[in-house]
């Protein structure tokens, strides 16, 4: 006969002694709630084609990442604490047998497009797995605020690598920069153009564009 | 026969409806097996694969969650053809950034790479950008293949591969000229090495 919850699934039924009759409203529901399980993330069960393949993956945000055996990889979610955000992002775990394999953060912050920031600032970001996050656009230090190359979002807590190129037919001088974390400790908010990259002859800070590339992480 | 959730009904006798009842729990169990370990093997309920039928639309992300789905994507080489999004709660703005950007899905893939070269190769990032990197000999035109849709960045980075312990005696410049191609200048006298690399929008 039915648990105490009639609306929900019930493992335990028919019991020994139920006539179809009795047991009717326990098959129903059980059936009823597999179907609608299943098909929170799957094609329904009786769909015509492709029954049993997924529509969506939801990863519910998991306490920690879960043990892989070997021959195993896992995909799941985990709370994200770092300084200007906390998130649900998405975790890979690897092979790990006895104990659990090494986790890698697959995914970082929200992608969305800066675009135009700043005079003199165009900028994006993508993210890479690991935590790191990568800036990348066109930054002119005569025109920008403080002649500096602002690292929007405010996320990045330690410089990897950076490169910059004049953009143009023009040869002109790399830049010579330096980062600024004092703003928004831990934060690096901006790179800024120091007036000693220039050659005397010409203005402190040249009206010159650059192809910027930053690499940093956000832990 | 295929699974029905209305079974069984009251008015037919059970050896009436035994045969759908048996189809429901057979049918569960195929079903399930698609995508995930057997019902009765040692790691049923484990994902063995995941097919994802393509979406519309991003799903939606309420909870504390990520979400993976398939969607059409557009690029410049592929036309539009599905790739994986993940989509998570959306959490902006925020003091540290005031951006009120919604929590869209996120594109994780693109339908292409290149680790063979010789000279030129890429990869994909998040967010439907191409990365492609390469080198040249001393000035050029540099074209992508594939070409993308729009080049935001080219960077060429004087080295000296082929002169070890020579100074690097010039400078270089890039100068995008179209959405597949840009020109590296440079004031090289010799033959020199230049590395490149470049981020567009597939």
């Amino acid at each position: 006969m039915s648990g105490p919850n009639l609306n929900e699934y019930n493992k335990v039924i028919p019991r020994p002694n139920d006539f179809l009759a009795d047991s009717q409203k326990d098959f129903l529901v059980n059936f009823q709630q597999l179907y609608n399980a299943f098909s929170r993330n799957h094609i329904a069960l009786d769909a015509a084609s492709s029954s049993g393949n997924h529509t969506k993956i939801e990863l519910l945000q998991q306490p920690q990442g879960p043990e892989t055996s070997v021959g195993e990889i896992s995909l799941y979610s985990k709370k994200l604490v770092q300084v200007n955000q906390t998130t649900t992002q998405l975790y890979h775990r690897y092979q790990g047998g006895a104990s659990a394999g090494t986790e890698v953060q697959l995914t970082n912050y929200q992608l969305y497009s800066p675009g135009a920031l700043e005079e003199g600032l165009v900028s994006f970001f993508t993210f890479l797995p690991g935590g790191l996050i990568l800036y990348f656009g066109i930054i002119n230090f005569s025109k920008a605020p403080a002649n500096s190359l602002y690292l929007q979002p405010y996320v990045c807590t330690n410089i990897m690598a950076y490169n910059f190129c004049v953009k143009g037919t023009t040869l002109f001088a790399d830049p010579t920069v330096v980062f600024i974390n004092t703003e928004r400790p831990p934060i690096i908010t901006r790179f800024q153009a120091q007036p000693a990259f220039n050659i005397p002859v010409l203005p402190a800070f040249p009206d010159v564009e650059y192809y910027f590339i930053v690499l940093g992480n956000t832990t | 026969m295929t699974y029905s959730p209305i079974t069984p009904q009251s008015q037919p006798s059970p050896s009436a409806t035994q045969a759908q009842i048996q189809t429901n729990f057979a049918q569960y169990a195929l079903k399930f097996l698609v995508n995930h370990s057997a019902l009765n093997t040692k790691n049923q309920g484990d994902h063995e694969k995941v097919i994802l039928e393509n979406q519309i639309g991003d799903p939606g992300v309420i909870n504390d969650q990520v979400t993976l789905f398939c969607k059409d994507a557009g690029s410049n080489f592929g036309g539009t053809q599905p790739q994986l999004f993940a989509q998570i709660r959306k959490f902006l703005p925020t003091p540290g950034d005031g951006h009120d950007a919604p929590n869209v899905g996120m594109q994780l893939t693109e339908s292409i790479v290149n680790t063979v070269g010789p000279n030129q190769f890429q990869s994909f990032l998040p967010g439907n950008y191409m990365l492609y990197f390469g080198t040249v000999t001393a000035t050029g035109t540099v074209t992508l293949v594939p070409a993308p849709t729009v080049i935001h960045v080219a960077l060429a980075i004087p080295n000296n591969l082929t002169s070890p312990g020579t100074p690097i005696p010039f400078s270089a410049s890039t100068n995008i000229t179209s959405n597949s191609t840009f020109n590296i200048i440079s004031n090289s006298t010799g033959v020199f090495t230049i590395t490149w690399i470049a981020i567009a929008t597939a």
